[in-house]
């Protein structure tokens, strides 16, 4: 190179930094590698039941919600098939504080119930393991051994670092209570049921409760845990009382406990925990009642009272076949145990019986019960009798006698003015089998009560009166309605009391019956051929009064009639006499016409109920005490003349039909019988009106007919079929008139002309087809018959008594009904009479101005087909 | 090597006694300042080898903990997954993602390593002053100079997935200490590359 080369200047210190670059870097890397190999952690085993959802590096090894490591690998456990080895690898950091013996390692996997949504944090995740060391501090960590094998468990552990106490609680019967039960003090939650487990003996099960460290000191050694069931409903007649804990508790339950005064507790002290509330106060030692039958009492919840006290339930039934008696274990209160001892008397209280004093209604409720009575000076006893009813009473024993035992129950009650009196002690057959005994007990207090005017009767059940002046419903109290139970009247007590059986009437009506009858009134014994409104209880009227009573009836064997046993007041008594007449009075009497419509009735209970009236025209005296009894007022009068009316055909006649002359009514169809195909009508008719009943009379019935002339006899489309008299006034009247089917003319009595015209045809001619004078109706067709060979029509025309004089001899009738049309090369004419002719027909008469004499009665003419022109011309001025 | 024979006579800056300035490449006659910018010429780097050496060292060193440490933990709702580079590879290997499989394997595993190879390759032909055509010597330089860059992709990647993967408990991603390491890594190659004077493969070069 070149020789001016200029020295180097090498700055020679520098280059041993250089080399501090790689040892730097060495030192960092390795510091780096050796810091992540040092923290990498350590495996352990964990041996679990169920693996699934566990992924590799993922599934993650909990502390607290922290992960303190993974899962590394997941293998068949080789010693025992049915479990899964997981090789955790566990971080650094967490290795002294966890893995030492003790330490419990649980799968968590989501938890959803009632109490307790859990291990929500695996929900997404899936499951993972959960590690907790076996004490809650390092110095207590560091004696222990350190462990890498653990055997998962199969839910959380008690958690060592909650602060609280740690109780344990042990039962033997059912607990419902599971973990997360809260435990409740005053409705406050003091802890939680953190474990339960079953014993060894797999009887008993073990709760562990954690009490929050602030409530500790609330546990005594004499306190008493039970589990509440959140709702506890009471009902009583007092109302019903529903008590619910807080919200949890209804669904899950609870435990609650006292705290009486006591020394508290160590930590993991064993209570017992009840069954509820009550348990714990319950006796050890149980009482047994022995009796025939179980009584539908229930297990645990009929209970045993004393004066109303609730004092024990029924713990168990057990029905010994051999033996066919039950017993009944009762659990007894402890505080009133000594009271089930040899002075006591058990027996039980039937609710089905229906009300019993106060306490029954709750026996409604409640069910069964069984009460008893006792005193303290007993001597201790367990082993009982159950009776069927309460002890007996001491008092006066009276013997009924009843044809049946209605509803009346041994115990139902015996009432004096609703007051409770006596009791039924027995109810029995009768030797005779016709009769039952029923034994009563008197109340010794009371028993003056009763004496020989005693009636009595049974009030059970509802008695109801029902008539129009009201309804009465006798239902005595509601106890005996339900119940059953006799009373009793007495009328006077100045009587002796010597009897001691008597008879039970059925009912308090039965009684007032008897004692009506009693009071001094008259008997009255009607015959009657019909039971009408006969009936017992019906009212006796005298004006409209009621005075009496039906009391009885009964068929009189030889006269076929009915006898009715009345009874009249008696202060009533002095209207009846020998001219006394009885009728029926029931029913209404109605009085439908177009005009009005009357309604005439007897009183308005004896509409309902049927009743008897009477009627006395004269004065006199009473020496009978047997009437007839009539049918209605109507036939009570004496002197209403029969009429027997013959008809082939009802048509719509029936009893009470009225029997018309003139359109008044003089009378009513009071039977109808039958003769040879021929209806008999027997009519009573109103004597004033026997003379128009004559020979010539003329009798028909009417009924509603529709025409184109309009309605006829819309009244009796009302009021039913009437049967029209017609005729006129004669001295001697007859008893027997046929009824003609077709109504007369309506001109059949009236004076008038009668003439007949002889047609060749009817043409439009019809009965009640009018007679025209100058288009003036003069007359009606009253008849048309077909003359005896059919060669012609013989019309018979009436002509008004003031029109007669137009008829004359010469006068000619023709045809006006119809159109008469007339064409002509002029036009068209068309001829009509009025309206109704052009519809009905009817007969036109003209009467020439030389007239002739005046048309005799009968007189016979010729109908004209029609007028000749000349004839409708004529106006002559007549002469009357 | 096998080119040994064909080697042509090459003109240098020493044999054209010029010395090439680093700051503006102007080539200056012999002088310890630049005659155009004024910077301090060198004929030949100093310390170019030993510093080179360094960083290639130090990278090796750190390539160890690059791929076998954590360089990024993803955290889902399933739960914590670390994974090394390689787990990634693996990962989008699996997921049948043959492209980004590819790409991370090649710019996070093969190039860092072909780089320190590479540079190990160059010192070995400086040292044992082998002679090697000039134009494959360079080759080789600007290609570890020119992909060299890339190799950050990784720490690219992690630094964009810590930053965008924030759900919280759904998933978040945190970087371990891997990363260092790896970025280590590049970063020496980088100034390993850097402090190679390219002007020492010229040497050689005149020598045949």
């Amino acid at each position: 190179m070149s020789e001016i080369q200029q020295p180097k200047i090498k700055k020679k210190g520098a280059i041993w930094i250089i080399w501090l670059i790689p040892i730097i870097a060495f030192i960092f890397a390795s510091w780096m590698s050796f810091d992540y190999f040092k923290n990498s952690g350590e495996d352990i085993i964990v041996t679990v039941d169920d693996a699934s959802g566990f992924i590799l590096k993922k599934t993650p090894l909990s502390y607290k919600g922290v992960s303190v490591g993974s899962v590394k690998s997941i293998e068949i456990n080789q010693d025992d098939f049915s479990k899964i080895d997981v090789t955790v690898r566990v971080e650094k950091h967490a290795i002294d504080s966890l893995l030492r013996e003790g330490t419990k390692i649980w799968r968590v996997s989501p938890k959803l119930s009632l109490t307790e949504v859990s291990g929500l944090s695996s929900m997404l995740p899936g499951p993972y393991l959960e590690i907790m060391p076996a004490v809650p501090n390092l110095e207590m960590l560091k004696s222990l051994p350190k462990q890498t094998v653990f055997t998962a468990l199969n839910e959380a552990p008690e958690n060592v670092f909650k602060k609280g106490m740690l109780l344990y609680l042990e039962s033997k019967s059912k607990i419902s209570a599971s973990a997360g039960t809260p435990i409740l003090y005053n409705k406050q939650i003091v802890g939680k049921v953190v474990k339960k487990v079953l014993k060894d003996d797999y009887e008993t099960s073990r709760l562990s409760l954690l009490i929050k460290k602030k409530y500790v000191t609330l546990i005594k050694d004499t306190s008493t845990f039970h589990e509440i069931s959140g709702l506890d409903i009471k009902a009583s007649l007092s109302g019903v009382k529903i008590k619910m804990d807080s919200l949890s508790t209804l669904v899950a339950g609870g435990i609650s406990f006292d705290s009486p005064p006591g020394k508290s507790v160590e930590e993991k002290h064993i209570f017992k925990l009840y069954e509820n509330a009550h348990a714990p106060l319950i006796s050890e030692k149980d009482v047994v009642l022995n009796s025939d039958q179980a009584h539908e009492l229930n297990i645990g919840e009929s209970k045993v009272y004393f004066k109303g006290v609730e004092v024990g339930f029924v713990k168990d039934l057990d029905f010994n076949i051999e033996e066919g008696s039950t017993k009944i274990f009762i659990s007894f209160d402890k505080k009133y145990r000594h009271l089930a001892n040899s002075s006591a008397y058990f027996w039980i209280v039937k609710p089905e019986l229906g009300f019993n004093k106060i306490n029954g209604l709750d026996a409604i409720v409640k069910g069964k019960y069984i009460t008893f009575s006792a005193n303290k000076h007993g001597v201790d006893q367990s082993e009982f009798l159950l009776h069927n009813h309460a002890p007996t009473i001491k008092g006066k024993r009276i013997l009924l006698s009843a044809p049946d035992a209605g509803s009346l129950k041994v115990g139902g009650a015996l009432f004096y003015k609703n007051l409770e009196v006596g009791v039924i002690e027995s109810i029995k057959l009768h030797n005779d089998k016709q009769q039952v005994n029923i034994s009563l007990k008197i109340f010794q207090k009371y028993r003056s009560l009763v004496n020989d005017s005693t009636l009595f009767y049974n009030s059970s059940g509802v008695e109801i009166d029902a008539s129009l002046a009201g309804v009465k419903v006798n239902i005595g109290s509601l106890e005996n309605t339900l119940r059953g139970g006799i009373s009793f009247q007495t009328a006077d007590f100045s009587q002796k009391s010597d009897r001691s059986s008597f008879i039970l009437h059925v009912s308090k009506s039965e009684i007032d019956d008897i004692l009506y009858r009693n009071s001094g009134g008259m008997h009255i014994y009607l015959s009657s051929a019909t039971m009408g409104s006969i009936k017992s209880g019906a009212p006796i009227l005298y004006k409209k009064i009621p005075v009496g009573k039906v009391l009885s009836y009964s068929l009189d064997h030889s006269s076929k009639n009915i006898i009715a046993d009345i009874y009249i007041e008696k202060k009533y008594t002095s209207y009846v006499n020998n001219s006394t007449k009885f009728y029926n009075a029931s029913g209404v009497e109605a009085k439908i016409s177009l005009g009005e419509i009357a309604v005439n009735t007897e009183s308005l209970s004896s509409m309902m109920s049927g009743g008897i009236a009477f009627y006395t025209p004269d004065i006199g005296t009473l020496t009978r005490d047997d009437f007839e009894l009539y049918n209605s007022y109507d036939e009570a009068q004496e002197d209403m003349t029969e009429v027997i009316f013959s008809v082939p055909k009802l048509s719509g006649i029936k009893v009470g039909s009225r029997i018309h002359y003139n359109e008044m009514e003089i009378g009513k169809i009071a039977s109808i019988g039958m003769h040879d195909e021929t209806f008999e009508l027997k009519g009573l008719v109103d004597p004033r009106y026997k003379h128009y009943i004559c020979q010539d009379a003329y009798v028909w019935t009417e009924s509603v007919s529709v025409s184109i002339n309009g309605v006829k006899n819309l009244e009796s489309a009302l009021r039913g079929s009437v049967i029209k008299l017609s005729g006129n006034y004669c001295k001697k009247a007859v008893e027997e008139l046929p009824i003609m089917s077709t109504p007369p003319s309506p001109h059949f009595s009236d004076e008038g002309l009668r003439v007949t015209l002889r047609a060749r045809r009817l043409g439009s001619l019809n009965v009640g087809s009018p007679l025209f004078y100058r288009q003036i109706q003069i007359g009606t067709v009253e008849k048309i018959n077909l003359v005896d060979d059919a060669s012609a029509v013989d019309i018979e025309l009436f002509i008004k008594e003031e029109f007669a004089y137009i008829i004359r001899n010469n006068s000619k009738f023709y045809y006006a009904g119809g159109l008469g049309v007339e064409i002509s090369l002029t036009g068209m004419k068309v001829k009509t009479e009025t309206l109704s002719t052009l519809m009905q027909g009817g007969i036109n008469v003209v009467t020439p101005p030389e007239y002739t004499k005046k048309a005799k009665m009968h007189a016979r003419f010729f109908l004209n087909l029609s007028p000749d022109d000349a004839w409708l011309n004529w106006t002559p001025s007549i002469t009357k | 090597m096998m080119f040994g024979g064909k080697l042509k006579k090459v003109i240098t800056d020493i044999s054209s006694e010029t010395i090439l300035c680093d700051t503006c490449n102007t080539l200056n006659s012999q002088s310890d300042v630049c005659s155009l910018c004024g910077s301090k010429i060198h004929q030949r780097t100093p310390y170019s080898v030993a510093l080179t050496w360094a960083f290639i060292l130090s990278a090796t060193f750190f390539l160890i903990p690059a791929n076998t440490l954590i360089i990024m933990t993803v955290y889902t709702y399933e739960g914590a997954e670390p994974g090394t580079i390689m787990d990634g590879v693996i990962y989008f290997f699996y997921d049948k993602a043959y492209h980004i499989a590819f790409i991370i394997f090649f710019f996070s595993i093969v190039v860092p390593i072909m780089k320190i190879v590479v540079l190990y390759y160059l010192l070995y032909i400086i040292h044992t002053k082998k002679a090697v055509a000039l134009h494959r010597k360079m080759f080789y330089y600007k290609l570890i100079h020119f992909i060299g860059k890339w190799s950050v992709l990784d720490i690219f990647v992690v630094g964009i997935m810590i930053g965008l993967v924030q759900f919280q408990s759904i998933g978040h991603v945190t970087a371990g200490s891997g990363v260092t390491a790896f970025a280590m890594v590049v970063l020496l190659t980088i100034f390993a590359t850097f402090s190679f004077d390219t002007r020492l493969l010229w040497d050689k070069a005149t020598d045949e």
